[in-house]
This record gives structure tokens, sequence and C-alpha cells, in this order.
């Protein structure tokens, strides 16, 4: 008895299952899932076995259509809107888990003459840039809503600041 | 009373101090200011609104800025007086106040207006008046909410 009549010679469950998993492995082959020997394997069951090679053009036909004829569904909004209004909003929660807590408080007691002292400094930096024309951004908090960039420039003589 | 006398004590020094204090009489003046609204954009001005465009020369003061085109919604110019606040409404939900703080600078503060609540403070920032005289362009800016990818310019210039 032949290799091929000892399978089929075999139940019914164990040929539904070797073809289950035969049409698992043609589909593996079509989505380039399969590595080397298992691409051969069914590379050559294609040659020989019809069905099996008919299931292989269908399936990657319709592959090919689903990629082709997928629907897109255009965002009224541009990716740069959507991002600034996303980063928005992290920013007013942001700011409102910050002011939340009370022991925050506290440290800000300690925090704040630091970032005077540093904002001082970086204006003392930047002058010699301004004074030479050279242009200054700033970033800063605004009110508890809205964050601040600030452009500065002497010799254009334009002061700008922008409110997020 | 002798002539002599009444011109070389009275008249003469009263001149004299006239010529001395006329200087301080301009300072003393108010601050005029020029608050104007802008609508930066990068269409071209819709049909059916009488929108100016911008100076040309504040238009060069914001080329850093993306934006092709800028448009005059409101422009006010206001004498600003010394520790009073001075209102400019620019359009039906902005507002501009400004302030000669007395210290040679002044408060420029931005409101967001909104019908039936009182306007809410959306920034303040104080700035030399001197360097306003001298040419300096103050502005606040920020993204539209009715039309995305447009921005608004609240610029503050001297009027004098």
């Amino acid at each position: 008895m032949s290799k091929s009549m000892s399978k089929f010679v075999r139940s019914e469950k164990r040929i539904e299952f070797m073809k289950l998993e035969t049409m698992l492995e043609i589909q593996s082959s079509v989505d380039g899932q399969l590595d080397n020997q298992r691409r051969g394997v069914v590379t050559r069951l294609m040659s020989s076995d019809t069905e099996a090679r008919e299931l292989h053009q269908q399936l990657t036909a319709v592959r090919m259509a689903l990629r082709q004829h997928e629907p897109a569904i255009p965002v009224p909004e541009s990716r740069e809107f959507y991002w600034s209004q996303i980063e928005r909003r992290l920013q007013v929660g942001e700011m409102a888990s910050v002011s939340a807590p009370s022991h925050s408080l506290a440290i800000w007691r300690w925090l704040a003459p630091m970032v005077g002292l540093s904002a001082v400094v970086a204006v003392i930096a930047l002058q010699p840039f301004a004074s030479s024309g050279l242009h200054s951004f700033q970033v800063g908090p605004g009110n508890a809503q809205a964050t601040t960039v600030t452009f500065s420039s002497e010799a254009d003589g334009v002061t700008i600041h922008w409110i997020n | 009373m002798n002539p002599a006398y009444l011109l070389c004590n009275r008249m003469i020094p009263i001149a004299l101090l006239s010529i001395w204090l006329c200087p301080l009489a301009t300072v003393a003046a108010d601050l005029k200011l020029r608050a104007q609204l802008a609508w930066g954009t990068d269409d071209s001005k819709p049909p059916g609104q009488d929108l100016k465009e911008l100076d040309p020369k504040l238009r060069e003061k914001f080329r850093h800025l993306r934006w092709k085109n800028y448009f005059v919604v409101k422009s006010e110019i206001g004498s600003v007086p010394v520790k009073t606040p001075k209102r400019f409404t620019l359009s039906e939900k902005c507002a501009v106040d400004l302030l000669d703080a007395g210290d040679g600078n002044v408060l420029i503060s931005v409101f967001s207006l909104h019908a039936g609540s009182p306007p809410t403070l959306v920034k303040s920032e104080p700035f030399p008046i001197e360097k306003l005289k001298a040419g300096h362009v103050f502005a606040f800016g920020g993204e539209t909410k009715e039309k995305w990818d447009d921005a608004w310019l609240v610029v503050v210039t001297s009027d004098e």
C-alpha cells in the first residue's frame, strides 16, 4: 500500500485534520510566515496537488483584493492638529496633577526661589544674544491652562508671546 | 512796582521755568498706543469680508512665523493714562488691556471674552514703553479655535 493510500485509509478525523493543517500551511505560505523548510514542502505539494495549487491562488487573490480595495477613511484634521490637541490635553492634565496634591506645595516653596533664580540667570545669559541682534526663545508656564513660548529679536524689533 | 524789578525777578524766571518744564509736560502726557487683532492664514482673504492686509512693515516683523497672509480684523488707537488700564475690545471674543504702570513699563493683558461671563485673563506681560516708542512690536499669538491651522495675533505698537 502506497503512502498516499495509507493516509487515505486512516480515520476521517485524521484526514480532515491533515487537510486543515495543509490549508493552514498554504495560508501561511501566502502570508509569508513559513520558514524555508516548510515553504519548500508546500511548494512541492502545490506542484503535485491541483487542489492545493488552486487554494494558494485563491488565497493570494483574496489577499491582493483586500489590500488594493481597503477603504481609506480620511481624518478631517491633519496629523499635526491632532498631536497638538493631544499635547495640549496632556499639559492640562499635568498641570492639574501637579496642583492637586497638597504636599507638592511644600516642594514648590523650595523650588520657586530656585526657578526664579534660574530665570534671572537665563535672562542675564541671553542678554548678550539679544543685544547682538540674535533671537532668544524662552518657554514658560502661562496661567493654569496655557504654556507660552516667547520669541524676541532686538534686531528685528519684535517680541511675540505664543500661547499654547 | 519797578518794571525792571518785575522783569528780572518774576517774568524771566517764570519764562525760563516754563521752557524747562515743557519737556516734562510732554512726558507726562498719556501714552498713545495702537492695538490690532490680526489673523494669520495660508488662505487668501475670504470673500465678502472687509479685511485689510497687515501693514507691510509689520508683516516683515512676523516673517519668522509660518503663515503666508495676515489680515487685520480690527485696529484701535487709544491713549493709555498712567495707572489706569485702557481696554481695547478687538473682537467679540478678544480684548486687550493696556496699563501704563508708571515705572516705564506698560502692562499688556489679553483677555478671552465670553457672553454672559466675566472676561478671562489669558496672559499678561510687562513691556518697556521706550522699546515701543523706538518701534519695537509686541504681540501675543496663538492658534485659532474656529479654524485650525490659522493663528490670531494681538499686536501692540506705539502710535507716537
